[in-house]
């Protein structure tokens, strides 16, 4: 049903290819699908943006990719696949992979480091776990990796714990404990949400410019259009556990063709618009993952909904431009966002 | 820092100052009187007034206290009342090692099965595995000591076969479960630092079983041989069953403790991260989730600890071990206020210093409380 | 930044909430203090909205907090509707906290979740004694947040969304018919299409019930948004207070500009800005001298760690504490 294939322009074989992933969650209400039946490819280098609300799969489709779900209650279905090696097999399989060929950076620097443990240790851990690096070798290492993420005075922040330093110096440490084995693949998990917007500035340039210096593929993943705007190749917007519409970043924000994205941009407030502008509000909220309207899942909300929409689930096609939506009734292109009056 | 030491220590001394006070007016209240008690039906006023004299029964309270504490910074802890009249010093210095050998070594044993048992029955937390453990667990709390004590003797020393049993099923178990896994994972190359180890544990668990079910020592019923008396081996198997008792309560309070600080803390993002980096499961529990989650259990068990090295009269009664809880429910009962006095002055002295040690571990556990307090 | 002043304070009459050299310390321990506002002054008019935005540390929600006396604050004084608040004993200060409510932005813990809706919205009625008509009040407010009263009222919190229980809270925040509304990030942790929603209804509530707003966030889009007036501030200071258009048309102070060049914009044509502000945020207790931004300010010069910068008017209704304001705006 889902399967109008995303396909990479870049490159014939991709570096991960994941096809119709489903996450189902057992709850005290029945079974939730938290995500259902995902299909992406990403090249080597590529960047690829997931978007969507809370609720919307993307936190959980990447947990399920890297293995990270919990151990009770769940289970997956589908196909990941890494290079040629299967990443949903037995963990005990797959633990290779991590930290040396696929890392994450996590939302919230204030929790993803381990408060007991110095900040050196942590990037020392990998080096010695997965390059049997020795101790001098390691901490020469790690030091010289707190340098490249923009870490000042190094050799001294080594040593100190995380509680010693700031949201911004600890999402730098924690990029630096990912890129610690040259993985190929960085998924990066809202890298900025919890940051200040001057830091969130400087944190998305620093992982834009590891991305370039090491030729990483890199899945940004986030709620904020405006974070994946300048910076991913790609663009995969999700919706109640689906990819509702993907494409190139330009023609995701240019042509947009779904009803979805289209009302996520307009909730956005911009600051070039004049002051007390009524937003263009998109009304409700995401459905249920345990009582999913039978058609279309946007339905409810969507101001361009018809009889068909409610009866039969649109599936996910793709126009002549490689521009993939999951509706009925698409936005026609072209289809420009308004003329923006620049400050800079 | 020195400062904050030298502030903490002063607090411990006042606190011990307080609780040998305390017990000196506390015992004051108690009815009856001693040297009457002391003497017996048909004694003189004389005896009693020398007696009362003798035991400085005639002076204020604050002026006991007084002697009494110039006393016991000396180590002089004066002579028991009742007879035989005996130093209260040799009497403790008699029966604490006895108490600080069951207890360590009682802690030694529960810390060992609790910490191994939690990580374990935390990592598969909802499993068939923690159920059975949890509940078995739940059951040892729930069991008086004297009964737990009674269980103990009735298995390991008059069915030493079923005891033998089942530590040869346990062992098996653990080395299947070890196969099992071999048999789940699959062989990549990569793996092969793994399969060494798993295989080096299976090893050990095998060679451990056989020789403890070979070589299964015969405990005594009761009694306690010290080393000075019958060497260390049998000194040691006299104080393993008291021990063993001991711990099966404190193991399991400890094993619930850290369990749900585990179960907490696998929950919490920078576990996660550390299962990102592709480190094996045992090393993510052991290196990152233990340490944040061992405030609970350094804080019950730093308690527990106190609380065996004042003496378990109950588990010292089932064995006839003659420790410290035996000396002071006896000097209790038969009004021997020395021996009651530096007891409780022992007892205040290990409960400061556990609390103290308690603390200094916390600030080595967590780094923010280290911060905080400089 | 980073300065003092008192040039832009307003002379009419129509000022509601006016606040002069407010000082907030919290003690640390050892004597030692963090200030968490340093002497700031602003006002407030009937009716208007003004915005209050910075980062984090910044002393944005502090100062919300010490207008509402919660607590008081070090020093400085509150005038509120002609009544300084500092002056005031508590069982006044109680009598006047009716007319001034919050908004906070955890929605969800700002609900004791084994109360029923009715109970969270009618708590204030009951407790001032205004039982008339209670029930029909209830309902009222709740459907001006847009809530069903049938479906609403006898729920409990954890069965409503995030953004559901933020209209409960405005709900419980209006029944008492305030005149004072400060809203503490109230929109930050909901998604963004929930977000525009809540904007849309504050704007609407403030017009139906003629409120006051301050209204507090980092995000500086959000803040334009539903502002009059826009106060921006840094580790404690005022830097810069405009009307919501001229601010972020003619942004006069550095760190204003470094904000808005910030802000991630959803249109992939425009450049990405190279990064504008380097460094950390100093720390509070041991703010840099002079202006407290010239640590991380690509303009600073010997003066600004000499001589803290005034707030001055550099256009109408504009001013700014900066000393190279000018070479900002060109």
């Amino acid at each position: 049903m889902h399967r109008a294939q995303i396909d990479s322009a870049a490159s014939p074989s991709p570096l991960l290819e994941v096809d119709d992933i489903r996450t189902d969650f057992t709850t005290d209400r029945g079974q939730l699908r938290a995500v259902d039946g995902v299909t992406l490819r990403v090249s080597a280098g590529e960047t690829l943006g997931i978007v969507g609300e809370s609720g919307s799969g993307k936190s959980v489709l990447m947990r399920t990719i890297m293995g990270l779900l919990p151990r009770h209650g769940v289970t997956v279905a589908g196909r990941a696949v890494f290079d040629g090696q299967d990443l949903l097999g037995p963990r005990r399989a797959t633990r290779t992979l991590w930290g040396t060929e696929i890392a994450m950076v996590f939302q919230d620097p204030m929790t993803a480091l381990n408060p007991t443990k110095r900040v050196g240790e942590h990037i020392t851990e990998s080096l010695r776990y997965h390059l049997r690096l020795g101790r001098r070798d390691a901490q020469r290492e790690a030091i010289s990796l707190l340098d490249q993420v923009g870490i000042p005075d190094a050799s001294h922040r080594f040593d100190q714990y995380p509680h010693e330093l700031s949201g911004g110096m600890r999402q730098r440490v924690t990029i630096a404990v990912a890129i610690a084995c040259r993985p190929r693949l960085l998924i990066a998990d809202e890298p900025t949400t919890a940051l200040d917007v001057t830091v969130q500035q400087q944190i998305l340039e620093l992982l834009a410019q590891l991305q370039r210096e090491r030729g990483m593929a890199m899945i940004l993943v986030t709620h904020d259009l405006g974070v994946v705007a300048g910076r991913t190749d790609r663009v995969a917007v999700m919706y109640a556990g689906r990819i509702i519409e993907t494409a190139d970043t330009a023609s995701t924000f240019e042509n947009v063709r779904h009803p979805y994205t289209e009302g996520l941009l307009a909730s956005i407030p911009r600051i070039e618009d004049p002051s007390q502008k009524t937003l263009d509000a998109l009304s409700g909220r995401p459905p249920d993952l345990v009582a999913l309207p039978a058609g279309c899942r946007f339905e409810p909300r969507c101001r361009y909904a018809t009889e068909q929409c409610r009866e039969v689930d649109p599936p996910l096609v793709t126009d002549e431009d490689g521009h993939a939506f999951a509706c009925w009734h698409p936005r026609r292109p072209p289809f420009h966002i308004r003329a923006t009056t620049g400050h800079s | 820092m020195i400062r904050r030491g030298a502030i903490k220590v002063v607090r411990m001394i006042a606190i011990v100052l307080l609780v040998t006070l305390g017990t000196t007016l506390l015992l004051e209240l108690v009815p009856g009187d001693v040297a009457s008690s002391v003497l017996g039906e048909g004694a003189t006023a004389e005896q009693y007034e020398a007696l009362r004299e003798e035991l400085r029964l005639d002076q204020s309270i604050p002026s006991r206290y007084g002697d009494w504490l110039g006393g016991a910074v000396t180590g002089d802890f004066g002579k028991s009342i009742v007879p035989p009249v005996t130093e209260v010093g040799s009497l403790i210095s008699a029966r604490l090692p006895v108490t600080i050998e069951i207890a360590v070594l009682a802690m030694l044993l529960s810390l060992f099965a609790a910490i191994p048992l939690a990580m374990w029955t935390a990592y598969r937390a909802g499993g068939a595995g923690d159920k059975l453990v949890s509940g078995f667990a739940f059951g040892a709390i729930s069991v008086p000591s004297f009964l737990s004590a009674l269980l103990v003797i009735f298995f390991v020393i008059f069915h030493p076969g079923a005891t033998k049993a089942l530590i040869a099923a346990v062992g098996v178990m653990v080395v299947a479960s070890i196969v099992v896994g071999w048999i789940k994972a699959d062989r990549r190359p990569h793996s092969r630092r793994a399969w060494a180890r798993s295989a080096a544990a299976a090893v050990a668990v095998v060679v451990l079983t056989v020789l403890v079910v070979w070589q299964f020592p015969a405990f005594p019923r009761q009694g306690f041989v010290r080393i000075t008396e019958g060497g260390l081996a049998s000194n040691l198997r006299s104080a393993f069953l008291p021990a063993l008792t001991l711990a099966l309560l404190e193991a399991s309070v400890y094993l619930r403790v850290l369990r749900a600080d585990l179960i907490t803390t696998l929950d919490e993002d920078f576990v996660l991260s550390a299962e990102a980096k592709g480190l094996p499961a045992w090393r993510v529990m052991a290196r990152h989730a233990l340490r944040p989650s061992s405030l609970s259990l350094v804080t019950v068990a730093g308690v527990g600890f106190a609380r065996l090295l004042g003496g378990t009269i109950i588990v010292e009664a089932v064995f006839n071990v003659r420790g410290m809880g035996d000396l002071i429910v006896n000097a209790i009962q038969t009004k021997d206020y020395p021996v009651v006095q530096a007891g409780v002055a022992v007892l205040a002295v290990v409960f400061v210093v556990m609390n103290a040690l308690v603390d200094v571990t916390y600030t080595y556990l967590d780094p923010r409380i280290r911060a905080r307090h400089v | 930044m980073a300065g003092s002043g008192t040039a832009h304070l307003q002379d009419d009459g129509d000022v509601v909430l006016r606040v002069e050299d407010l000082n907030v310390e919290f003690p640390i321990g050892q004597g030692r203090v963090v200030q968490a506002v340093s002497g700031i002054s602003f006002d407030i008019r009937r009716g208007e909205t003004v915005g209050l935005v910075g980062e984090s540390g910044c002393g944005k929600s502090t100062t919300g907090r010490a207008v509402l006396q919660l607590p008081r604050p070090t020093s400085g004084t509150v005038t509120f509707d002609g009544v300084d608040l500092g002056t005031l004993s508590d069982e006044a200060l109680r009598q006047t906290r009716v007319r001034m409510q919050m908004i906070l932005q955890d929605p969800v813990s700002s609900l004791n979740p084994r109360r029923t809706i009715r109970q969270i919205v009618g708590e204030g009625l009951t407790i001032w004694g205004r039982q008339d008509g209670r029930d029909a009040r209830i309902d009222e407010v709740l459907v001006s947040v847009g809530l069903d009263p049938a479906f609403v009222r006898d729920r409990r919190p954890h069965q409503f969304s995030g953004g559901q229980c933020q209209r409960i809270c405005i709900a419980r925040a209006l029944a008492l018919e305030p005149e004072l509304l400060v809203c503490d990030e109230p929109v930050s942790s909901l998604d963004v299409s929930v977000q525009a929603q809540l904007l849309n209804l504050l704007r609407d509530m403030k017009a139906a019930y003629g409120l006051t707003v301050m209204f507090i966030a980092h995000d500086l889009a959000v803040v334009k948004n539903i502002s009059d007036r826009v106060i921006v501030m840094y580790l404690g200071k005022i830097c810069e207070v405009a009307s919501a258009d001229t601010l972020f048309e003619t942004a006069a102070h550095p760190y204003t500009r470094a904000l808005v060049d910030a802000i991630p914009n959803p249109d992939p044509r425009r450049s990405v800005p190279a990064v504008g502000l380097r460094g950390e945020l100093p720390s509070p207790l041991s703010p840099p001298s002079g202006c407290r931004f010239r640590t991380r300010c690509p303009l600073a010069t010997e003066v600004c760690a000499v001589e803290e910068p005034q707030l001055r008017a550099v256009g109408d209704g504009h001013f700014v504490a900066c000393h190279h304001a000018g070479s900002v705006m060109e």
